[in-house]
């Protein structure tokens, strides 16, 4: 499989739509945070570097990219990490450079789903580079001091940018010029002008311009591969690598890579991230939610909500004991004629049996007509009928189990609600009738929503307590299977090895002499005019390429491509 | 280094990859045994089991494939059998003589030809040299020990111990190289032929392949034609001995 520049374009413009809709958001605190000097700084700093790396080694980045093959496993693994920092993002502060990771190993996913993981290699100190451009200033209360930040994301870009150009002085020449300026800037970050103030982080990029000069270019970049034996006729692999030489002579005869798996599995979380979000039932702040978690972060509506066309006239919140968690007191009234009627209504959440001031048991200038047994949802209680001079006081009171998750985890909360009402009547059936007519429309329903919001709050639970009885169980299959793995591929090497001695023995004697003088380089690799002879003669060439290709089909050798300065080449490799 | 010895070499290697992995399973056996004492934890238990197992497969099981020696025999019977015929009815007589520098150019011819061939209808008549038996043995020799050119010298130096070691012929071999005799005795061999039961002869004799394969080594050495006599073993001391004589190839007249 191989990759086009026509293919990585179409597959880069597939990207972009998504990465818009997924990060829509967060494109303005981006912009904010670059308002930041040291932060702009940065950002330029490591694009700086990233794309004189690229100009640095673009025959070897494109090699890379014909032969790449994509590696589904891998683009899973890094999407995982690009979802798990985009929640990050929603639930931790430093939002902005959690989102902005996410979008770089969101991209990173892509490019291992659908380009391959072999140009990620090739690319690898350049994309940590570029993952450092967002300095984490103030992210970890661990790393509070910004200059420590700021020194260490310094040196690793340093160290990145070092280990990229392989300690080649020349190729260092041009990144040193760039952080050099990036160092005047942090100590000038402006230059005043006549006319203008010039910010100089601006002026991080301008060694590129250097390598407009060829003579620049042929000083600092890498030398083209000069090869010890030159083919006249190149015998080309389907790679596009000459089998002789190991020069990179024609364009991959291979099929493009799709990755179409890839790029359903990036939409699907995409999709997840924007639309999923969780009900729960929780107390967030000493206040009880119908919340939803979702990737935007924490939304939520207080509980018992306020009925339509009813407001709240007073809201009381009393703490009694320790027990209680939430406990709010509302007197509440039609908009329209508030003067007509009012519930006073109770809601409480308490780790023990809910304790309040709702009226109960003997009330001075009250007497008690009835004490009924009343479900109302699902709520247990009693109905309790007070009678008075030509009133009635009807006073409702119940209670339920309901799953809540608070900021110390799930926990299984008593719930209590209830409801007070004076009629200026001694008509106790009518009035209880209205009563239950009344919460029954009003309240029913917020309440029934609180048990789907808490029913998902258990299912939640039940999910992490499973996880937690699997954990062991599954740290275990991981252990005994790279045990097992360890095990496998050391044994493996060995019998290939034996393999390798045995039938390379027995070969013939042209094939011996390949296999021989392979043996005998450094790493038992070499180009295939090391492999033959280094005179070979036009039609030699063609039975070299042959007889390593016999050896290849009998597993002896394998093509390996390796970086010789500027250009990748390719080797044959004895397997042993 | 040259590629021989590389090669060599890396037979040496098989195995240590294993022996390595093994070893730090043993290590890792028993960090994750103190690690469970201390925290009782089932899973470091079972893992603890797991890597001994590792460690058990790793260290005490060869990775290496073997031909068992019946097999071996086996495949050799045929050859054998057809080298008997060839050396009681169709030649009164075999030498080797060296062709070239390499294994591949040593031949055998026959002299006094007969009507004898294992195709029963033919004559030697066309047939000035065969190639020798065991020459992919006495190739594989060369590939072993890495030399490009074969001495008495460096058969004295490495033959014994590549029967021995790589090749696994014989338990132990002992040497009696001179320019015009040698004699090779294998104790314990691992296969054996049955040329002793050949009849007595003036001649030289084709041996079966690995008496062969040590014909054509010593023709190559000595560049001289090799007379291979008939070979003896000793049951009672599970000795094989193989012997041979060499002459001035430029001597013999007609060559």
């Amino acid at each position: 499989m191989t990759n086009t520049p026509y293919g990585v374009a179409a597959k880069a413009a597939t990207l972009v739509p998504i990465v818009a809709a997924v990060y829509y958001y967060d494109w303005g605190g981006w912009l904010a945070a670059l308002e930041s000097q040291e932060l702009l700084r940065f950002f330029i700093l490591a694009f700086t570097l990233f794309g004189l790396g690229v100009l640095t080694k673009r025959r070897i980045i494109g090699a890379a990219l014909e032969l790449s093959r994509t590696s589904f496993v891998w683009g899973l693994l890094l999407l995982v990490i690009a979802a798990s920092l985009y929640l990050c993002g929603s639930y931790l502060s430093g939002a902005s450079w959690y989102r902005y990771e996410s979008l770089l190993f969101l991209v990173f996913s892509y490019a291992a789903f659908r380009v391959g993981q072999k140009v990620l290699r090739a690319l690898a100190p350049l994309l940590g580079a570029v993952a450092l451009s967002f300095v984490p200033l103030g992210v970890f209360p661990f790393l509070s001091a910004q200059e420590l930040v700021i020194v260490t994301a310094s040196a690793s870009l340093a160290l990145l940018t070092v280990y990229y150009s392989r300690l080649g002085i020349r190729s260092l020449l041009l990144p040193v010029a760039v952080v050099g300026i990036a160092a005047a800037s942090w100590f000038y970050p402006t230059i005043d002008l006549p006319s203008i103030q010039v910010y100089t982080g601006y002026l991080i990029p301008l060694p590129l311009l250097a390598l407009v000069s060829k003579s620049v270019r042929r000083f600092t970049l890498p030398p083209k591969y000069q090869p010890a034996y030159k083919c006249t006729l190149h015998r080309v692999s389907e790679e596009g690598f000459c089998s002789i030489c190991g020069m990179k002579a024609a364009a991959a005869r291979r099929q493009e890579n799709l990755g179409i798996w890839g790029l359903f599995a990036v939409i699907a979380v995409g999709a997840l991230l924007l639309f999923a979000s969780v009900p729960v039932l929780a107390v967030t702040g000493g206040v009880a939610y119908d919340a939803h978690y979702g990737s935007q972060g924490f939304s939520g509506t207080v509980t018992p909500p306020t009925p339509n066309g009813w407001q709240v006239n007073s809201t009381t919140y009393y703490h009694y004991n320790a027990s209680e968690v939430y406990a709010v007191k509302q007197v509440v009234v039609p908009i329209s004629h508030p003067e007509v009627k009012n519930y006073t209504l109770y809601y409480e959440v308490s780790e023990g049996v809910p304790v309040s001031d709702i009226p109960s048991g003997d009330i001075p200038g009250w007497s008690r007509l009835s004490n009924d047994f009343m479900q109302f949802g699902d709520f247990n209680g009693h109905i309790t009928a007070y009678g008075g001079a030509n009133r009635t006081m009807l006073v409702y009171s119940g209670t339920t189990g309901m799953e809540f998750l608070t900021s110390s985890g799930f926990k299984s909360y008593t719930v209590g609600v209830g409801f007070v009402r004076e009629f200026k009547n001694s008509n106790v059936t009518a009035d209880t009738a209205q009563l239950q007519g009344d919460i029954n429309s009003l309240w029913l329903g917020g309440f029934t929503n609180d048990r789907f919001y808490s029913s998902w709050t258990t299912f939640l639970l039940d999910t992490y307590l499973g996880g937690l009885y699997l954990i062991p169980l599954v740290s275990l299959a991981f252990s005994v299977f790279g045990m097992g793995w360890v095990a496998y591929r050391a044994r493996l090497a060995d019998q290939r090895l034996d393999r390798f001695c045995s039938v390379a023995s027995t070969l013939g004697e042209d094939g011996w002499q390949y296999v021989s003088r392979l043996l005998g380089m450094p790493g038992a690799t070499g180009t295939g005019s090391e492999a033959g002879d280094s005179q070979l003669s036009e039609g030699d060439t063609e039975e070299a390429a042959d007889s390593l290709g016999v050896l290849e089909k009998l597993r002896l050798v394998r093509r390996v491509f390796v970086d010789r300065g500027g250009d990748t080449i390719m080797l044959w490799s004895a397997c042993v | 280094m040259s590629a021989g010895e590389t090669i060599s070499s890396l037979r040496k290697g098989i195995g240590n990859r294993s022996r390595v992995a093994g070893v730090a399973f043993a290590g890792l056996t028993v960090v994750l045994l103190v690690l469970s004492l201390r925290i009782e934890s089932i899973v470091l238990q079972v893992d603890s089991v797991v890597s001994f197992l590792a460690a058990v497969i790793l260290l005490f099981t060869d990775p290496r494939r073997r031909v068992r020696t019946p097999v071996l025999a086996a495949v050799l019977q045929s050859p054998e059998e057809t080298v008997s015929r060839l050396s009681t009815k169709a030649a009164s007589s075999y030498e080797y003589i060296p062709g070239g520098d390499k294994v591949s150019d040593v031949l055998v011819r026959p002299e006094g030809v007969g009507s004898g061939l294992p195709s029963g209808n033919t004559t030697w008549q066309d047939v000035s040299t065969v190639t020798p038996p065991g020459r992919g043995l006495a190739e594989l020799f060369m590939r072993e020990t890495g030399t490009k050119e074969v001495t008495l010298d460096t058969l004295k130096a490495s033959l014994p111990q590549v029967m021995r070691e790589a090749l696994g012929l014989a338990d132990s071999v002992t040497l009696d190289l001179e320019p015009d005799h040698a004699v090779v005795v294998l104790e314990n061999p691992s296969v054996r032929c049955n040329c002793d039961t050949l009849p007595q002869k003036q001649g030289g004799y084709l041996g079966c392949p690995v008496a062969s394969s040590l014909a054509v080594l010593f023709c190559l050495a000595t560049k001289r034609r090799v007379a291979l006599e008939r070979c003896a073993h000793d049951l009672g001391a599970g000795t094989w001995r193989v012997s041979m004589s060499s002459q001035d190839y430029r001597q013999v007249p007609g060559k």
